[in-house]
């Protein structure tokens, strides 16, 4: 006779970013059921906006996610330049892209390095968190702060980028790409790696088109889908890039679908480097305080690190805006993906199947 | 995407490329959503309500989006904001299901055949209006539930 029991991983970090437990039913160490449990990390983001001038919630958005929160940032002054007819200077739209895969570059090293420590292998964890530093430096040095930027403002960028800054990071990107050929032998080949990642967690093309699913793991069952090239913003009408897939879906897929968008999103600082142009980095805006943004609504979207990401935006044409709704790219990942992706699967594998989901929990609570 | 106009009975405004906003009655709501699943738009984005207070309405807010033509579809529909309710499209989407718990939770618009709408799943023990309505005091709140901070001591 089989006897089941219940069991509570987290709310501390069952091995991706954030507060987050899952609640599951075992049976010896297989998961018969599992059900994830959000809100440890609720916040009211969205109420706390419709409170705010619009200029106050640069402050707060970026806190939305903390692995990359130059993606809300952008997504929060398209829909407001959308609103008010803005054109965003050329020069700011090649600097946005470069704070856009710098972020998508560090996010992808926290990932491939959590990954890793879930499997016990925490060597990469440590070079990756090492590797990310030195762009966090960068990142001080051009904004000002090491994580949370507020660097991308509506009409364009904050400032023009510091004297030294292109050289700073081509030197970090040619670190980096020195680097990846030792990640690759440390992990992404390592056979440990291998056996805990093939054939786990596989998700089928159908489950992924339906359910809403973007990013890494849709590229990971073969489906080129990326807001990068389907609705290009930014720079990156500008750029030449190829969107990687694989067709296996499985936890190995989903990570080196990563594994080669970190080395994209390197060629991608090059590339936008060398391409940008001189001229201004704001367009005429109003004084800042008296933002009025005219009545309507709108969506804007960008590719985070691991989809598809998005503000609903609604205005009254008041100072305020009435309401903003996030589009968190973990909640199709998590409900109902990850909970299906679960049953059938060992206990030890629950953590290294949300994060090679990459769920990011701050985002599904907001 | 030129033969939508004739798929759909409400009005359909395109606002910039690669959008559409489509505003239907909330009868029409569910066969909308379905004609625009059936014409290709099978990734659902967002799901979503904004609260009109003023004109004693909500609205709903389904993000679709087709991967075929690359547009996004903003359909919203207005129902009345005393006891509402909508119907849920989870057999269309099926991750919808959180997001119409989380509509119901926070907007308090129940949803009919979601069978976990009305259950908690971002809040705790919640016995106050749905959050996200216009009329609650998120201040009056804080007072009433949380001690007050006390005064930071500097020694600068």
């Amino acid at each position: 006779m089989t006897r089941e029991y219940e069991l509570n991983i987290g709310p501390n970090h069952p091995g991706i970013p954030g507060n987050f437990s899952l609640h599951l039913e075992l049976e010896g160490d297989t998961i018969v059921r599992a059900n994830g449990d959000s809100g440890y990390l609720h916040r009211a983001f969205e109420k706390l906006m419709e409170h705010r001038l619009y200029l106050q919630n640069l402050g707060l958005i970026p806190r939305i996610c903390v692995p990359e929160p130059d993606i809300n940032e952008a997504a929060y002054a398209m829909a407001i330049e959308e609103l008010m007819g803005v054109e965003v200077p050329e020069r700011a739209k090649f600097i946005r892209t470069i704070i856009l895969e710098a972020a998508r570059a560090e996010s992808y090293l926290l990932d491939v390095g959590g990954f890793a420590a879930t499997l016990g292998l925490y060597t990469l964890m440590q070079w990756a968190t090492g590797d990310r530093d030195y762009m966090v430096d960068i990142f001080a040095k051009l904004t000002g702060a090491r994580i949370y930027h507020m660097f991308i403002w509506p009409g364009g960028v904050r400032r023009d980028v510091p004297a030294g800054f292109e050289e700073d990071i081509l030197g970090w990107v040619n670190y980096m790409k020195g680097k990846l050929s030792d990640y690759d032998g440390v992990f992404f080949k390592n056979s440990m790696f291998l056996h805990r990642s093939k054939g786990i967690a596989v998700i089928t093309r159908e489950e992924a088109l339906s359910m809403g699913v973007t990013g890494p793991n849709l590229k990971a069952v073969g489906v080129a889908q990326d807001v990068r090239k389907d609705e290009p913003y930014a720079a990156y009408p500008y750029l030449e890039f190829e969107i990687p897939t694989m067709t296996e879906g499985d936890a190995w897929a989903r990570t080196i679908v990563r594994r080669l968008e970190l080395e994209m999103s390197l060629n991608l600082i090059e590339q936008a480097v060398r391409k940008m142009p001189k001229g201004p980095v704001m367009a005429k805006m109003p004084n800042p305080f008296k933002w009025y943004v005219p009545k309507g609504d709108a969506y804007a979207r960008v590719e985070s690190s691991r989809g598809e990401y998005g503000f609903y935006f609604v205005s009254d044409g008041g100072p305020k805006p009435y309401r903003v709704s996030v589009r968190g790219v973990s909640m199709a990942h998590m409900y109902p993906l990850a909970e299906k992706l679960l049953i059938g699967q060992k206990l030890s594998d629950a953590s290294q199947i949300l994060n090679s989901l990459g769920i990011c929990p701050p985002e599904i609570d907001r | 995407m030129r033969d939508l106009g004739q798929i759909i009975k409400g009005s359909v405004t395109v606002q910039r490329p690669q959008r559409i906003h489509v505003n239907v009655a909330a009868t029409d709501l569910l066969s909308t959503v379905h004609s625009l699943k059936l014409s290709g738009f099978n990734q659902l984005t967002l799901l979503t309500a904004v609260d009109w207070i003023d004109e004693q309405q909500f609205e709903v807010v389904y993000l679709l989006y087709s991967r075929t033509e690359k547009v996004v579809a903003i359909v919203k529909a207005r129902i009345p904001r005393g006891d509402p309710e909508v119907e849920t499209i989870e057999d269309l989407y099926p991750n919808a299901h959180k997001y119409e718990v989380e509509l119901t939770e926070m907007f308090g618009i129940k949803v009919r055949g979601n069978a976990d709408s009305g259950k908690p799943f971002l809040l705790e023990n919640w016995q106050d209006l749905p959050p996200m309505r216009k009329d609650f005091d998120s201040i009056k709140y804080a007072g009433e539930h949380y001690e007050a901070r006390h005064k930071e001591v500097t020694s600068d």
